[in-house]
Order: structure tokens, then sequence, then C-alpha cells
């Protein structure tokens, strides 16, 4: 993937700076909030959650991928690329999730004016799961030194995770979560547009990261080898 | 012949009888976390929620270090390795340590559940009791099978006692927070059938994670 690297960097660079003139010049006010110029943060909100859980799924298929094939042969280097490839979207992912968390709390804060119960909307309980689901990733990644036995542990973990995560979504009872296609919402002037456009830059972003994130964790393990092998 | 599961699950009760040593400690960690409830939400008038909220921060507590703590003895004292020997399949390990586990989890909520009615002075029908009790069963159900898979994850780590609870956390909160807003409208005098949403999503729980931790198990606890 590296001789895509530059080509990839320049789309997503662009991609994000076309995005930021959208969303703050082109998209029209939200008329029907208490706040409509906060709620152009919206642009930036869902697409972060939406990149979030895809990260997440990355790092779902990459345990899942180093479980099914682990007893093979010769499918050594294909298993810690995939270990690779879970360890780095984990960590995109949880900085994607900080900022949806963030973004969201910031928003409800002037548009509820503190009228609003976080803990009690599924979406906010779902990231907060998300996000401490990610740190005991990267604890039981720190936790156990033997790169095959960490593979393996923490691809277990990924995969349970990504059972108990989701399930945290339907627990919760009230949701004061805008929907803005399921409420009938006056969304025309291309805001729903610009938004799966958000989606689709961040998108670009998340594979961006986690391929520069994979490839410097291939630099370390590199390193490891040589150091012991020297 | 009973079946190997069965008799897994006697071995780990009898060892739990003769030493006593998690029920011992995890019964003092949740008789102080009630009193100290007990003593700081005396005054509320909502007794209800508050004596459903200590159930389950008692149960979240105890059970994420009684679960972390079921396969640390395993590792310590060698015993993982004869019983990966035993010619039984690896589920019949799992399901053996998720039957033991899940009884002294729920003989664990009982004893809580009695001391916080006590304490608060809830009155407790038989009809809400017997209402609460699959509520708990459930639960404790999930919290078992997805306990005993990531407690073998976690006894092979670097600082296994706190890796626990952080492991457990994000992955037991579905099954924590349908149970205590079961336990909040049970204790309120609301019917079964009003709760039928989270027993629904706790059975789903169950389902999907003793299907998942026993296809998993076996990764867990390979040497």
């Amino acid at each position: 993937m590296s001789r895509y690297r530059p080509l990839l960097l320049g789309a997503t660079g662009l991609a994000l700076f076309v995005l930021i003139y959208l969303s703050l010049a082109v998209a029209p006010e939200a008329a029907f909030f208490e706040a409509p110029l906060t709620q152009r943060i919206f642009y930036y909100h869902v697409p972060a959650a939406t990149a979030a859980y895809v990260a997440f799924g990355i790092t779902f298929l990459g345990s899942l991928y180093v479980l099914w094939n682990e007893d093979k042969q010769g499918v050594e280097p294909r298993l810690a690329e995939a270990d690779r490839w879970a360890a780095a979207a984990a960590e995109v992912g949880t900085l994607f999730s900080v900022v949806a968390l963030v973004t969201g709390l910031l928003w409800a804060r002037v548009e509820f004016v503190f009228n609003y119960n976080a803990f009690q909307d599924p979406k906010v309980i779902s990231l907060v799961a998300l996000i401490v689901a990610y740190l005991g990733y990267f604890a039981l990644r720190r936790g156990v030194s033997e790169p095959t036995k960490r593979r393996r542990l923490s691809a277990v973990f990924g995969i349970a995770a990504v059972i108990g995560v989701p399930l945290t979504y339907f627990t919760s009872r009230v949701s004061v979560h805008p929907e803005f296609l399921r409420d009938g919402q006056d969304v025309s002037g291309g805001m729903l547009g610009i938004m799966f456009y958000g989606m689709f830059a961040f998108a670009l972003l998340t594979v961006t990261l986690v391929d520069l994130r994979r490839g410097q964790l291939a630099l370390a393990d590199r390193i490891d080898a040589l150091e012991e092998s020297s | 012949m009973t079946p190997a599961w069965v008799r897994l699950a006697l071995k780990d009760l009898r060892l739990e009888w003769r030493s006593r040593e998690l029920m011992n400690t995890l019964l003092v960690l949740s008789l102080a976390l009630i009193t100290v409830g007990e003593l700081s939400f005396h005054d509320l008038d909502e007794s209800t929620i508050v004596a459903a909220g200590l159930l389950w921060l008692s149960f979240a507590f105890t059970s994420s270090l009684g679960l972390a703590r079921s396969f640390t003895a395993e590792h310590d004292r060698g015993t993982l390795e004869t019983l990966l020997l035993l010619p039984v399949p690896r589920g019949a390990l799992f399901f053996g340590k998720v039957a033991a586990t899940s009884l002294l989890l729920l003989l664990l909520q009982a004893m809580n559940l009695a001391l916080i009615v006590l304490l608060f002075g809830i009155p407790l029908s038989l009809a809400t009791a017997l209402a609460l009790a699959p509520v708990l069963l459930l639960a404790t159900l999930g919290v078992a099978s997805a306990g005993v898979l990531l407690g073998a994850v976690a006894a092979q780590t670097k600082g296994r006692e706190v890796m626990g609870p952080v492991l457990l956390f994000p992955v037991l909160l579905p099954a924590l927070i349908a149970g205590v807003h079961a336990t909040i409208e049970i204790l309120n005098g609301a019917p079964l059938h009003h709760v039928g949403t989270q027993l629904a999503l706790l059975f789903g729980y169950d389902l999907a994670f003793l299907a998942v931790a026993w296809l998993l198990f076996e990764y867990a606890v390979e040497p």
C-alpha cells in the first residue's frame, strides 16, 4: 500500500479541506435548532462517530482473521499484518470516538443549555463503552509481551468487545439524540448531502491514518526482530 | 455417567466449599459497598432506585474481581495444563467453569439482595422475589459466560488483578444496565411482563456470549 500512500494523503487532505468549506460556507443554517451556528459541528460529529465504528470493524475483522487462520502453516507474516491492522485501527478508532463524544457534548451543552442527561442517551453510553473497550484493548496489548500470545489474546478480546458494545446501545431507555432521517425535519439545501460527504472524507482519513500507523507498527516489529537476531 | 462439564463444575464448587477463598473475600467487599451505600443514601426518598443501584454496583465490582480470580489459581497451581490434557472437549472446560461461576455469583447476588432488603427496609413480597429471580438468573449466566472467557485472557497478562475488571467492564455493561433497569421496575411493583424488553435483551446477551465465548475459549486458554 505504501506506493499509493502519497496519493492517499493528498486525496485525504483535499477532501478534508473541501469539507471545511462546505460545512462552514455552503451548508444552510439549521433554523429549526436553538443554536443554528453550533449545529455545523454535526458535519464533523456524525462522520467521526461513523469513522469510529468503521475502525472498530477493522479491528474486528483483523481479530477474526488472526483466530481463523492461526493453525494454518506458513501464514505467519499475514497473521502479523492482520494483527497490526487491528491494533492500528483500534488507536484511530479511539481518537475518533473521543472526537465524536466531545463534539456531541459541546453541541448538546449549547443546544439544550444544561438540560441534558447525557448518560441516558444510548449513543453516548455506547460511545463511552467503545472508548473503554479500546482502552482495555491497549492495556491488554501492553500486558502481554510474547508476540504470538499477544496477537491471539487481543484478537479474543477484540471479538468479545464487538459483541458487547453494540448491545449497550439497546439497553438505554430515552434518547434525546436528534434523528435527522426519522423525524422528517427540514434537511433541504444539501445538509444531508454534506453530512454524507463528511462521512466519506472521514472514512478516507480513517484509512489513511490506519495505514500510516500500520506502517509504523511494521517498522517497530522489524526493529524488534533485528534486535533479537543480533 | 455424569457429563464431563458437570464433574468439572463440581470440582470447582468442592474446592470453593473447602477453602471459601473467593466467597469470603467477595462477601466482605459487597458488605462494605452496601454499608457505605446505605450510610450515604440513607435520607433519599427513592429507596428502591438506590437499592437496585447498590445491588448491581456491588455485583459489578464483586463479579469482575471474582471472575478475574477464577483462572489465576489454575495458572498459579499449574492446574490448567492438567485440565487441558484431559480427554474432554474444550467446551466441557468452558461450560463447567461457567456453571460453577454462575452458581457462586448467584449465591452472592441472593445474599446481597437479602442484605439490601434488610438495610433499606424494602417490602419484598414473594411475587417480587419471584419476578426478580429470572432477571438475576439471566444476568448472572451472561456475566459468567463473558467473564470466564475474559478471565482466562486476563489471567495470562501482567498485572492481571487490574486487567480483569478493565477488560470486563465494557463487555459486561449491557447486562448490568439491563439488570439494573429491570430491578428498579420490579422493586417498584411492576409485573414481570413490564420488563420484557430487558429480559429479552439479557436472554440475547446470554445466547450471544455463551456461543461466542464457547467458540473463543479454546484460543484463550491455549498455552
